[in-house]
């Protein structure tokens, strides 16, 4: 759950700016919205991709202390990206990141 | 954890300009084998059998807890140095049918969202998912600190 609250983040980050690109979305506002569980009810329109039906049903039933949990440790994971630089636009991370295969078998083939 | 072999790493000559292939040694006895890797937070260092300490450029806390994973699935690897090589995130084997859209997702949303389908050619959510990935296998091998909550079974990554 720590990569789609991430993902959540970083999507929810995006679309409050409106941002044509998501590698453009800077990290910190992205880091703020992990600081409640705002997250938790964000979900995509219809053209912007979608979560698992696993991920949704975890997301409004999970009690607050798992919630809590997941909300923690994906504000890690931004926070160690963030590296102390509050301009970081997530493009910048790119040549920090490993490369993985863009294939969707950790997730699910999104039409 | 205890290497059993040389430990090799690659390192810039700048006398040959080029990188050269070089085992780990103890600075002070000269050991080559029989090293230790210690890995806390970020920081990482080496031990000797004789005791000694000492760091080196090429090891990171990341290297040392990829070879660990490596080792952990059975697989000989090489040291990956202190670069992030290895995906440690498991697989998660569960029904990954999607959800369907909301019929009542607001307007000015879809609407960003087919902006960016436009410009990039990618769903912004598929996107994010992606990029959410490589930060946390980023993450995990080199602070280390969501590697322990992902291995409390009642925690998914």
């Amino acid at each position: 759950m720590t990569v789609v609250l991430v993902a959540l983040a970083l999507y929810a980050a995006c679309a409050e700016q409106e941002l044509p690109r998501c590698d453009q979305v800077p990290l910190r506002p992205a880091l703020d919205l992990l600081s409640d569980d705002g997250l938790r009810r964000v979900r995509p329109a219809g053209v912007g991709g979608r979560l698992r039906v696993t991920d949704v049903h975890r997301l409004a039933t999970a009690s607050p202390e798992t919630f809590e949990r997941w909300r923690r440790a994906a504000h890690r994971v931004l926070d160690a990206n963030l590296d102390d630089r509050d301009a970081m636009v997530l493009s910048d991370r790119n040549r920090h990141l490993p490369t993985l295969p863009d294939d969707w078998t950790w997730y699910a083939e999104q039409p | 954890m205890v290497v059993g072999g040389e430990i090799v790493v690659a390192k810039y000559g700048d006398l040959i300009d080029d990188v050269l292939e070089e085992p780990l040694y103890c600075p002070r006895c000269g050991r080559t084998t029989g090293l230790t890797l210690v890995a806390r937070g970020r920081e990482a260092h080496l031990e000797c059998a004789e005791g000694h300490e000492w760091t080196d450029p090429e090891v990171a806390a990341c290297g040392v807890r990829q070879l660990l994973h490596l080792g952990a699935q059975g697989a000989e690897g090489r040291f990956p140095g202190a670069a992030v090589k290895i995906d440690m995130l498991p697989r998660i084997t569960e029904d990954r049918t999607l959800y369907p859209p909301p019929p009542d997702a607001p307007e000015r949303q879809l609407r960003w969202e087919g902006r960016v389908v436009t410009t990039t050619g990618i769903a912004p959510l598929t996107d994010c998912l992606h990029w959410a990935r490589r930060l946390c296998v980023w993450e995990t091998s080199t602070s280390g600190c969501t590697r322990l909550r992902a291995a409390t079974p009642s925690t998914r990554t």
